[in-house]
């Protein structure tokens, strides 16, 4: 079995629902951006010294962390479905599973931390749990690259800090997101006059895979758009109030959907299981609207499932296309991943 | 990979439109998710022209001319990229570019951090008037009472990492007892997890 099929059938540790504040906040993320002095960019640095970098974090990376049971990959090793499961998990971004250049990949045996090499920066280095913990997982964060610091000798400047390869990661090099569920201001309407109050706080709100995608399944990731002029600290502090913001908004719009349009959720919630309990058929699309709904009905505990959090947890990870793919390869046809998607589901759901 | 807005010039655009002229040519726009909020435009139920969206370009005539002078400017000497490349995509070639286009990146990073000086930490080794001590005075002087217990062994765990490197034993043995103390104490109160 290859690392990635190992690592593809577990759970992941930064989905543990409901979490905190029932099921609104699934993840924190703290990402610190860095690069290596005396190295270019990606964009001017040859092929072969883009490898002999990629070698050198990886190999630097496993002996400063003393990790023994970490996962390191080349990622011109993985092919497309390999590397769509890495960016499923969270653990790179979409922008390097695409990317055709040397890159890797090393991730600690949790998940929790993961290093991406030679992204748009040398080093991408993320923390990420399941709840509200971005003070902590700045903590993690911070430590880590105090101690790969003295061998990678980051590129910095007192005037603009961390030096980036964009100037939008400029100082800090630090992006902190909470990852929110909010089907409730969606349904509502209210979610366009947030969106718009938060553009002029220099918050980001993307979809749940970061830069360009949709928010699926009324995910959404709460980020802060500059990174130089404020401590970590404080643009920790800032994203931390704002999506204690949004989780009171989504919590009043909850409270409003049942106490004026509880036969507008319940249909909602029982229409969405009536579908992932007898579908034959699901599209991944379909699937992530209707576990939406179901993980909102088992919040407001509209319904009585016998089924837990981790089940649903698991039925959002193990059925995601690449995940599908890669656990099972003779369902290589889309209507047969979607066949196999909803018989795995009614089984789980049946357990 | 990130083209810049075509309206604020500063971020990075995450929404791109295509106009198909009667001629069969075509015009694209680009725009940040700021500017679409900013100026409240709906490009899902009746997206406005491409003529229409441009003339919401932010008046900017200062980083215009900036652009315009250093895409005339000589490249960079140490990875030749010319700034108007990194226009295009808004990813550079080396560090020592934010050297060779100082003048445009003064305006750029303002405009889009709204800020020209950074404030956070920095390298260990790092010039003793760096920001980092700069910043840890500061959190020091605002006095025990506003540190709560993640925040300090956030700074312990730094402090001990930065012992550790420099090796400094002695206090990183002492920063390791205060760790084990907080880690008793906020035990002894909570079951909360690290």
């Amino acid at each position: 079995m290859s690392d990635l099929t190992a690592l593809a059938q577990r759970p992941c540790s930064w989905l543990a629902s409901p979490g905190e504040h029932a099921g609104i906040v699934v993840s924190s993320r703290i990402r610190l951006a860095r690069n290596c002095a005396g190295w270019a960019f990606h964009r001017t640095l040859p092929k072969a010294k883009q490898q002999e970098l990629v070698n050198r974090l990886i190999d630097t990376a496993l002996r400063v962390t003393g990790w023994t049971d970490a996962t390191a990959l080349q990622l011109q090793k993985l092919n497309a479905i390999e590397r769509q499961v890495l960016v499923e998990r969270q653990l790179i971004s979409r922008d390097l599973a695409g990317a055709k250049r040397p890159a890797g990949v090393v991730v600690s045996a949790d998940e929790t931390v993961a290093l991406m090499l030679n992204e748009e920066d040398h080093v991408r280095l993320q923390v990420i749990t399941a709840g509200f913990a971005l003070r902590e997982n700045l903590a993690r964060a911070v430590a880590l690259d105090r101690a790969l610091e003295p061998d990678l000798d980051w590129s910095f400047s007192p005037q603009l800090g961390y030096l980036t390869s964009c100037h939008t990661n400029l100082g800090t090099g630090l992006r902190a997101s909470v990852m929110l569920h909010l089907p409730a201001l969606h349904e509502t309407g209210e979610l366009k006059q947030v969106l718009r109050a938060l553009s002029k706080l220099h918050v980001t709100v993307r979809g749940q895979h970061g830069e360009g995608s949709e928010a699926a399944g009324h995910y959404y990731q709460v980020s802060n758009s500059r990174s130089l002029g404020l401590s970590e600290d404080d643009l920790v502090r800032a994203i931390h109030d704002t999506a204690e913001r949004i989780i009171t908004a989504e919590q009043l719009a909850r409270q409003s959907l049942w106490d004026a349009k509880r036969t507008l959720l319940e249909d909602k919630v029982f229409r969405a299981q009536g579908v992932l309990t007898n579908a034959r058929r699901l599209s991944a699309d379909e699937l992530t609207e209707h576990l939406s709904w179901l993980r909102l009905g088992l919040a407001l505990r509209v319904l009585q499932l016998h089924v837990a959090w981790p089940t649903l947890d698991r039925i959002f990870l193990q059925c995601q296309p690449a995940h599908l793919h890669l656990s099972h390869p003779d369902a290589d046809e889309p209507d047969a991943r979607d066949q196999l998607r909803a018989t795995l589901v009614r089984q789980w759901l049946a357990a | 990979m990130h083209p810049s807005c075509q309206l604020c010039h500063a971020l990075p655009a995450t929404t791109h439109l295509t106009e198909i002229r009667p001629d069969g040519g075509r015009d694209e726009v680009h725009i940040c998710a700021t500017c679409i909020a900013k100026h409240q435009l709906d490009l899902t139920a009746a997206p406005p022209s491409v003529a229409t969206l441009l003339a919401f370009k932010d008046a900017l005539p200062e980083a215009d001319d900036a652009v315009e002078a250093a895409a005339d400017d000589p490249a960079c000497a140490s990875c030749g990229l010319v700034f108007s490349a990194y226009a295009a995509n808004n990813i550079l070639g080396c560090a020592d570019c934010y050297t060779a286009f100082a003048e445009p990146f003064a305006l750029l990073v303002a405009r889009y951090h709204e800020a020209s000086t950074h404030v956070g930490r920095g390298p260990a080794n790092a010039a003793s008037a760096s920001p980092v001590t700069k910043t840890r005075k500061r959190t020091s002087k605002r006095g025990v009472p506003a540190i709560n217990t993640a925040e300090r062994r956030q700074e312990l765990e730094v402090l001990l990492l930065s012992a550790v490197t420099e090796e400094r034993f002695e206090d990183a043995a002492t920063l390791r007892d205060q760790l084990r103390q907080l880690d008793g104490s906020s035990s002894s109160k909570s079951g909360d997890s690290a």
